[in-house]
């Protein structure tokens, strides 16, 4: 049985074992460090500040005293070298997060619009990124005065690069309309003790969190310290009494991906009303094949025909007995693609053996929307379908954040090999159409009885704005990047 | 398809040029000045990979899949290639006989697998072909709203019953069942043999759970840059097909050991699996190992479909035993096989060779593409003898 201990859970940032339901709104506060020293002593100060993932305290009726605003760090591969690390430590973090995101463009599929080159943050022509503060607040006027606190505390040292926020919707539905992403959030093992046991559902510690092992059966590779750089003992030793010369500097942390994702809400529906010349209806149950759910969040393996707000958080399905070809949900669907459950083929004989290679591939995501509504979250129910819909020129999108151990095998397999994959599960110029980098010309098979049906000339609809690898470190690995090397 | 591999040691002095007309090849793989690789017909693969080594300096790997005879293949490259005496002519013993310098540098392809063994260039090409037209034809906008209204079950229907009802039906599912069945059969008896060996040969050492310390702290080999451009090749609507080269240096003492399992992976390439499927991975296109240097070296070379990491997890999830049993007796390989993850992909990195040229006859089509178009275009072309299709058509 396998628990998070409280001293890990001293050790972990918040972030990484929840999402901070109960606060509606979140700033993102992208910062550089103009000189190392400055950074590094505001940083000190900063770190008593950080929300931790202990279990909150419970009051006199045993409730628990959710925190009001929280904190959270990380750190891009630039900002750790600036603040300083040891000789040689800085080659032991992976290569995509010491590259960064923009470089690894080729991988991700970001091309044309959504190319480094047009993004706003963390592209080649934007400032440098070295750190994020991640705040959750319960409402605006809370989040401003936090964030107003936390900038008084940058001085000359840091310097503010870029600012973004991100609010929930009063359904927690995402700007097309559908229910956010988190229905099918997979669950850490150990956070919870009812979730001390690897299942299909419960996904090994080490695939969220360092220092922990993963769905493989092992340790996922850590940056390492050599022990004579670490003279106070402030970092843990790596587990199993291994490599006993080096300090472990990522347990407990993890490695965050962020994307700044701008939907194009009216060209979605109005590609649906327009191009495919669909009745309101019609558009619906088309928007659903794309997507793989209802817009309530209702599976199609599930709510075949019609939408169910009954299934609406239900995540207990699979693909391979009653949906193998795809009349239900389409192999290609948004859902399907991004977590394939047991219906991968050619990798994978059995449902057993694809569920356990989908679950080498999962991601914790923290997205939240960002921008106002374009319609009112009514005109998507009860089978209707937003018509008409004009653009308002105003941004709106998904400030996507997840959360992986190993980057190159979580979320940019996950980007490469599933989303933009043109022969996905044996497809031909298929890619994700919903995020893929499709340009005009996408095609998406929609699998049917007796012949299929083919959505033609889908555009893009979500571009990436700007994004970022980053390293969350643990309390102690702040701690030691706060003090002088 | 035909596997040729020649290794020629390059001329000193000759490398920057033939560097210069390997980037112009793959720059342009139609309508370069030194070999266009898209006009020959015959071609199904093709790399030039520039190996180095202090022993015999730069050397020349060149290696094609072809079709038909090997002596009418050499006779389309020359045709296809204007150029051609300026890259091999960098290389030793080229006096523009191609045959003799592929006599004298020939090396032979061992444990091979091929996933679809006598389907040509033109056999593929055909089948895509046939599945677009299908494609177009049915995305025509009058057919696809007959499609959905009043629709075409009816017809189906109709047509199952008929085919349903045909005598030699019976006999060939009969005959397919049992086919199958020898395949099975074979592939249970010669895979536990193989799988004691491949286990025996590997298991001496337990995979590390704890994570090796990579980079600085290491003997030194690791290169950032390099890890990122194999990592980074683009793989999606141009192409899906990637491929791996690597050189490994083979203990003396294992040699014997190496041939073994070479035979072993070769009757399972040849009888374990349907087409396409080799050890249920289905993104292997071929793939070969061949020894260089008087067996001192061990050169393996695939084609595969997707990225590099997907490669490798399905090296990792699958192929465990084909592997270890092969690079096990290499230097260098970890002791607990591929089991040791982060072991095994540092090896991989460290001993791949990336290509100065890698061309693709049908670079967008993978292995479950070419499963799925084989049965398309075969179920709609049962008929397709020519007066049998206009005696069809002529009686509508």
């Amino acid at each position: 049985m396998t628990v998070l201990s409280q001293e890990d859970r001293q050790e972990i940032q918040g972030i990484l074992t929840t999402g901070f339901g109960h606060l509606r709104v979140a700033g993102f506060v992208f910062v550089r460090f103009a000189d190392p020293a400055g950074g590094r002593a505001w940083l000190a100060d900063l770190v008593s500040q950080v929300t931790t993932a202990a279990p909150w305290d419970v009051d006199d009726n045993g409730d628990k005293r959710k925190p009001g605003a929280t904190l959270n760090v990380a750190f891009t591969f630039p900002g750790l070298v600036t603040l300083g690390l040891p000789p040689r430590t800085d080659e032991t973090f992976p290569t995509e997060f010491a590259v960064g995101m923009a470089q690894r463009a080729a991988v991700l599929g970001d091309s044309g619009d959504s190319a480094p080159e047009n993004w706003e943050i963390g592209g080649p022509r934007n400032e440098d990124l070295h750190a994020l503060l991640i705040v959750y607040a319960l409402d605006d006027a809370a989040l401003d005065a936090r964030l107003d606190e936390l900038r008084a505390t940058f001085g000359a040292a840091v310097v503010e690069v870029a600012s973004e926020r991100g609010a929930r919707t009063d359904r927690s539905r995402e700007h097309f309309g559908f229910a956010s992403d988190g229905i099918s959030q997979p669950t850490i093992q150990g956070v919870r003790s009812e979730d001390a046991e690897p299942s299909p559902w419960v996904i090994r510690t080490g695939e969220f969190i360092l220092g922990h092992l993963n769905e493989l059966g092992l340790y996922p590779r850590s940056p390492a310290v050599a022990v004579a750089d670490d003279p106070h003992g402030v970092l843990p030793r790596f587990p199993e009494e291994a490599l006993p010369d080096y300090r472990d500097l990522g347990r407990n942390g993890t490695y965050l991906v962020y994307r700044k994702l701008r939907q194009d809400v009216a060209g979605f529906w109005r590609f649906l009303q327009d191009t495919l010349e669909a009745r309101p209806a019609e558009m619906l149950a088309i928007a659903a094949k794309l997507m793989g759910r209802w817009p309530s969040g209702a599976p199609l393996v599930l709510a075949p025909d019609a939408d169910d707000p009954a299934l609406a958080t239900s995540n207990d399905f699979m693909y391979r007995l009653s949906d193998e070809v795809g009349h239900s949900c389409p192999v290609g669907a948004h859902v399907r693609r991004a977590n394939p459950r047991d219906a991968l083929k050619k990798i994978a004989d059995s449902a057993e053996e694809s569920i356990r290679t989908s679950n080498q591939h999962r991601l914790l995501r923290r997205g939240i929307p960002y921008g106002s509504a374009l319609f009112p979250e009514e005109r998507i129910e009860d089978g209707n379908a937003p018509v008409d819909l004009e653009t308002d020129g105003a941004e709106r999108g998904l400030q996507f954040f997840a959360i992986n151990a190993d980057t190159k095998r979580q979320f940019e397999f996950v980007q490469q090999t599933w989303l933009n994959n043109p022969t996905f599960a044996g497809l031909h110029a298929n890619k994700d159409p919903i995020v893929g980098d499709n340009a005009g010309d996408g095609q998406m098979v929609v699998q049917r009885n007796p012949v299929r049906r083919h959505v033609n000339n889908i555009p893009r609809f979500v571009a990436v704005r700007g994004g970022a690898y980053l390293f969350v470190p643990s309390m102690a690995a702040l701690r030691f990047l706060s003090r002088a090397v | 398809m035909d596997i040729l591999i020649l290794l020629a040691p390059v001329t000193r002095g000759s490398e920057a040029q033939l560097r210069d007309a390997l980037a112009a090849i793959e720059t342009d793989h139609a309508g370069n000045a030194y070999l266009r690789l898209g006009s020959s017909p015959n071609t199904h693969f093709v790399r030039f990979v520039l190996l180095e080594d202090d022993e015999h300096g730069v050397r020349l790997l060149f290696a094609a899949n072809y079709d038909g005879p090997l002596g009418a293949y050499l006779d389309e490259l020359r045709r296809a290639g204007p150029g051609l005496d300026r890259i091999f002519g960098t290389c030793a013993g080229y006096d523009g006989d191609l045959a003799a310098f592929a006599r004298r540098w020939y090396l032979k392809p061992r444990g091979v697998y091929i996933a679809f063994p006598g389907v040509t260039v033109r056999d593929v090409r055909r089948w895509i072909a046939v599945r677009e037209q299908i494609e177009s034809f049915l995305d025509l906008p009058e057919v696809a709203g007959y499609l959905t209204e009043p629709g075409i079950g009816p017809l189906l229907e109709q047509l199952v019953e008929i085919r349903d009802t045909a005598p030699g039906d019976a006999l060939y599912e009969g005959l397919r069942a049992s086919v199958a069945n020898c395949g099975g059969a074979v592939r249970g008896v010669v895979l536990k043999q193989f799988l004691r060996i491949a286990e025996g040969f590997s298991k001496h050492g337990q995979a590390t759970t704890w994570p090796l310390v990579r980079g600085g702290f290491d003997d030194g080999t690791y290169d950032r840059e390099r890890e990122q451009a194999i990592q980074t090749v683009e793989i999606g609507a141009g192409s899906i097909q990637n491929q791996m080269t690597t050189v490994t240096e083979i203990r003396p003492e294992l040699r014997l050991r190496l041939r073994v399992a070479l035979a072993g992976t070769t009757v399972l390439s040849r009888f374990g699996w349907p087409p396409g499927e080799f050890a249920d991975v289905g993104t292997l296109h071929w793939f070969a190992w061949a020894l260089l240097d008087d067996g001192k070296r061990l050169l393996f070379m695939s084609t595969f479909d997707g990225s590099w990491q997907n490669y490798l997890q399905d090296f990792i999830n699958k192929l465990i035993w084909a592997l270890d049993a092969l690079y096990s007796n290499t230097y260098d390989y970890p002791a607990a096989g591929m089991q040791d993850i982060w072991a095994f992909t540092d090896y991989i990195l460290d001993h791949q060779r990336p290509p100065a040229v890698f061309y693709s006859a049908y670079p967008t089509e993978t292995v479950f593409n070419a499963l799925r178009d084989r049965q398309i275009a075969s179920a709609v072309g049962l008929a397709s003898r020519r007066p049998q299709l206009d005696g069809w058509l002529g009686a509508l």
